[in-house]
Order: C-alpha cells, then sequence, then structure tokens
C-alpha cells in the first residue's frame, strides 16, 4: 500500500513539476508562398515579397501599373532606384547624428542643421551605378523590377563627403575618434552587420 | 495504329514549342534587314524627299549617325510623377534628351563603302553600307520568331556576355523614320533604365486639401557604348514599331 501511495505521489510531483516546465515551441514553419503565375507565364520570384540582402549589394524592388508596359518599367524603376535613395539618405543621417554626438557638437544647432544638409549631398551622390537587376510582370499587368546598388560605390562616395563633416565641426580631440568612428560605423551599417 | 496516337500527340505538342528563326519580317522592314553582314555595315534611310539623289544624301548621313551613336550616345532624362494618399497618380511625365557628337560625320561619310542603294515607297533611300575603320565580326544576335510570327525578344530579352539589352516601342507616325527613330530612342531610353551611371531622387510629401501628397523628382544621366539596333518589328495588330536595341554591358 505503502508503495502505491509512493508512487501516486510520485506521478502528481512529476505532473506538477511537469506544469512549471517551459514549453519548447515548435520553430515556426517557414511560411511557403504560394505558387504565382504572372501574366508572361513566369512565376512570381522571391524577391517580390522578400527582401533580398547581400555583403556588397544593396536590393530594392519597385512596383508599376500604368496604361502600358512600357510606362509600368519606367514607374516601378522610378520607385525602386527612390527606395534605394532613401536607404542611402537614413543610413547617412543616422551615421552622422551618432558621430557629432560623440564629437560634442549634438546640441548645436547650427551643426544639425548643416548635417542635414550634408547627409542631403551625400545621398544625392552617391546613387551612382544603380543596375535593373531582374523584372516580372504580375497576372495583373503590373510590373515589379529589382534595382541593385553596389555598396561600394555608395562607400566611395561618402569619403570625401565625411572629410568635409570633420572639417567643418573639428572642435575636440574626441573628434577625431569619432571620426575614424564614423567611417567604421557606416561601412557597418551598410552592409547590415 | 493506336499506340502511335499518344507519339503523334507528344510530336505535335511539342512541334508547338519550338521557335523558329526563318524570316518574318515584311515590307519596308524587309529591306533594312542587315543581319547577314558582318557588325561593321550599317543601314540608313532617308524617308521621302523630292528628289533621289537627296534621298540617297540623306540616307548616307543617317548611315553615319548609327556609327557616331554606336561610338557613344549620352542619355539624361527627368522624371516627375504626382500622387495622392488615396493612391491616385496625379501626374507622370518625363523629359528624355540624348546627345552624341556629330563633330567629323563628314570624315566618317568619306570612310564609307557603299555596299547597296535601294528605293521603297515608306522608307525613301534604303543605303547599306561598310565602315571599314571597324573590324568585321560576326552580329551578336539572331533574331527567332514565335509560332505567331513575333520576334522572341519581345517577350525575353535576349543574354549575350558582355552585353545589355533593351525593346523600346512606338506608334505608326506618317513617316517610317520618325517612327523608327522613336521606337530606337525609347529602346535607349529603356537600356538608361537597366544601368544609370548618376541618378538623383528627390521625394516631397505635403498636404494638400487634408490630402497628402508625394511628388518624387527623379533624373539619371548615363552613357551608352556600342548602342545599336540589333532587330526591328512592326506589329500590324497594335500599328506599333518594336526595336531591339543593345549596348556594352
Amino acid at each position: 500500500m505503502k508503495r502505491w501511495y509512493g508512487f501516486v505521489l510520485g506521478v502528481l510531483i512529476v505532473l506538477v513539476l511537469a506544469g512549471c516546465a517551459t514549453k519548447v515551441e515548435k520553430a515556426a514553419a517557414e511560411v511557403v508562398q504560394p505558387l504565382v503565375i504572372g501574366a508572361e507565364g513566369i512565376p512570381r520570384p522571391e524577391w517580390v515579397y522578400k527582401t533580398i540582402t547581400a555583403q556588397d549589394m544593396h536590393y530594392e524592388s519597385g512596383y508599376g501599373k500604368m496604361s502600358d508596359k512600357q510606362t509600368s518599367i519606367k514607374r516601378a524603376t522610378v520607385e525602386a532606384k527612390n527606395k534605394i535613395a532613401e536607404w542611402v539618405s537614413t543610413s547617412v543621417k543616422e551615421v552622422v547624428v551618432t558621430y557629432l554626438n560623440d564629437a560634442g557638437s549634438g546640441d548645436n544647432r547650427q551643426a544639425l542643421d548643416a548635417m542635414e544638409v550634408v547627409s542631403q549631398q551625400i545621398a544625392e551622390a552617391t546613387l551612382s551605378g544603380v543596375t535593373t537587376e531582374e523584372l516580372w510582370v504580375d497576372a495583373d499587368g503590373g510590373v515589379w523590377v529589382l534595382c541593385s546598388i553596389p555598396i561600394a560605390n555608395v562607400e566611395r562616395n561618402f569619403e570625401p563627403a565625411a572629410e568635409a563633416v570633420v572639417e567643418a565641426f573639428t572642435e575636440s580631440e574626441a573628434a577625431a575618434a569619432a571620426n575614424a568612428k564614423m567611417k567604421d560605423a557606416f561601412a557597418n551599417l551598410l552592409k547590415g552587420i | 495504329m493506336a499506340r502511335f496516337v499518344p507519339l503523334l500527340l507528344l510530336v505535335s505538342l511539342l512541334a508547338g514549342c519550338t521557335t523558329t528563326s526563318v524570316e518574318q519580317r515584311a515590307g519596308a522592314l524587309a529591306n533594312l534587314d542587315i543581319s547577314g553582314y558582318p557588325s561593321n555595315v550599317y543601314v540608313g534611310i532617308s524617308g521621302p524627299y523630292s528628289t533621289e539623289e537627296r534621298m540617297v544624301e540623306e540616307a548616307i548621313v543617317a548611315v553615319a549617325k548609327s556609327i557616331h551613336l554606336k561610338a557613344a550616345l549620352a542619355l539624361d532624362s527627368r522624371l516627375v510623377t504626382a500622387s495622392h494618399a488615396d493612391g491616385n497618380l496625379k501626374s507622370f511625365a518625363s523629359d528624355d534628351h540624348g546627345y552624341w557628337d556629330d563633330t567629323h560625320l563628314g570624315e566618317t561619310i568619306k570612310r564609307l563603302k557603299i555596299i547597296t542603294v535601294a528605293f521603297d515607297r515608306e522608307a525613301g533611300a534604303v543605303v547599306v553600307a561598310e565602315y571599314p575603320d571597324e573590324e568585321a565580326s560576326r552580329r551578336i544576335y539572331t533574331s527567332q520568331y514565335d509560332r505567331d510570327g513575333k520576334p522572341t525578344w519581345m517577350s525575353v530579352l535576349p543574354q549575350v556576355e558582355g552585353h545589355r539589352f533593351a525593346v523600346g516601342s512606338s506608334i505608326r507616325y506618317s513617316l517610317l523614320n520618325r517612327s523608327l527613330e522613336a521606337a530606337d530612342f525609347t529602346a535607349a531610353q529603356n537600356l538608361l533604365d537597366l544601368k544609370s551611371e548618376h541618378v538623383f531622387s528627390i521625394e516631397k510629401v505635403s498636404t494638400y486639401n487634408d490630402l497628402m501628397e508625394r511628388v518624387l523628382y527623379q533624373a539619371q544621366r548615363g552613357l551608352l557604348r556600342g548602342f545599336t539596333i540589333v532587330d526591328r518589328y512592326y506589329d500590324a495588330e497594335s500599328k506599333s514599331y518594336w526595336s531591339l536595341a543593345s549596348c556594352y554591358e
């Protein structure tokens, strides 16, 4: 009888402990995308719904649906290129703000205003060598394009602009160190590190 | 006999999938076909003029122009688009320009070796000429046609190492040379879209009548080298001209 009570007690303890245990969730199954066939009989490529990443290139997609295919391609390309411009601009602003904070100019309104201008100039100058990699037409006649820019092109254009920022705002010894950090941060940010 | 039926069905199905390289061009465009010549042979058309002499002169200038365009064609494209937050497109307009070096055009004409001169009701004079300063090599691409007689490049762009291809189209204008030039220029613009050396993109978002408005201005430019019209097609159904252009990668 004692053995029986011992067994029941053991089962109860196991059950109680099991209730406390953290449940290991099964890894969420990858969402399987349905096969979508476009107007030209070509299946929808992955880049239409998924961001493509690479160490040396930055990719953006664009969509356009106009009265004819040619204009649709034009609009889709414009949208993709604008997304690339936005990405460069945002990346540059992020890095330059960090630099200004590190260099002790963060509260300087004039510096921040100038930074805004400089970062805009960098973004404008940086869009060189944009290539349309792929194109897909959906069943409704809407056109998707995938554009790319080599990250090296963006970095190359950032160099002289970074020097201009330093020249304009060098106030302390920390600025020199922050400048180096800014360049590293920019390179890393572009590579998605 | 019955056992041959599936085989016959399979053969007829496969036959339906094949593309053919049989010549499908007709009319004025057939006279412009120089695919049988090496790459240093060019064709030029004049459009109608009052005399045959004037037509031949203009066609020779057109040949020389093609040679200069191949050397370098600078393109500049500006586009503005505005849309409302509700998704309605307000405007979409572009302004495109092409620049090429027309100095020494006379020198180029002097070096040309005229191969044939023909006359066509639509094209005017059609001059085929060789440019001996250029190496005579095989053409980079030969068109193939689908069952409907349309070139396959209209749906799938050719893939040739070291070259970039684009297709352009134009409605039919009263003069053939105008229609072809418009289609060629659109193809050149599309080549620029494929690879631009410099892109300037500015977006402005503002509120107008309680509705968010987005205006996007984009300018791009590029220099095309090796710009060539590889093939042309007239689509009678849509009454439009199509050009396949290529340039160096």
